[in-house]
């Protein structure tokens, strides 16, 4: 177990790296670039 | 760049970090259509990028992808690369786009892939922060900095569709 606020970090850091605005969006741009299945 | 164009692209970032690309679009056509007007190449290579990225903001995703394609082809053999590179992470987000359907060949317009790279090399460059942990990271054509092993396990459960708060406790880091 994390704290909330680590996965929040860890949230952000990867919007910004994917350019997205939500966690919506950087799962599908995760999917478009096959980081994902 | 002459101070009103200047004032102008700043004018079209505010809007659009403000989440109003509608706006920041009306005002880049305009832009962009004075300074093709009045052939000044910096200023339209600048307009051109930034209603790319506008387009992309309001989820006109194949419009962006075109838009920045017709501006990479001219800017490219002229050397204009740090405008595009100096936008970040949404520039890089659509760049990786526009390689991913160049890639595919369903591009109208075909960007020399010396263009594409240059550019890349040009993201790298300004986003030069080491990975702390450079053997688990993926490095991935497109993305401003590649993602750590945690983000890629955290991206994985928001694909599952779990909340932030469901995440956290079945992480172990």
């Amino acid at each position: 177990v994390v704290t909330l606020d680590t996965v929040k970090k860890n949230v952000s850091h990867l919007l910004a790296k994917l350019g997205a605005a939500n966690g919506t969006e950087a799962v599908a741009r995760a999917r478009e670039l096959s980081l994902i299945p | 760049l002459p101070a009103v164009a200047r004032l102008t692209d700043d004018q079209a970032r505010v809007l659009l970090a403000e989440g109003r690309p509608g706006q920041a679009l009306a005002l880049l056509d305009r832009l962009h259509a004075a300074a093709a007007a009045q052939d000044r190449t910096g200023s339209l290579i600048e307009a051109g990028a930034l209603r790319a990225l506008a387009l992309a903001a309001g989820s006109e995703e194949a419009a962006a992808v075109a838009a920045l394609a017709g501006t990479l082809t001219p800017a490219c053999p002229q050397g204009y690369v740090r405008v595009f590179a100096d936008e970040g992470a949404p520039m890089a987000a659509l760049l990786g786009r526009l390689i991913a359907v160049q890639r595919a060949g369903e591009a109208a317009a075909k960007v020399p892939l010396g263009c594409l790279a240059r550019l890349q090399r040009a993201f790298e460059a300004s986003h030069a922060t080491p990975d702390p942990r450079p053997g688990t990271a993926a490095a991935v054509p497109g993305l401003v900095e590649a993602l750590t092993a945690r983000e890629v396990e955290v991206l994985g459960m928001l694909a599952s569709g779990r909340s932030n708060q469901a995440i956290a406790r079945a992480s172990l880091w």
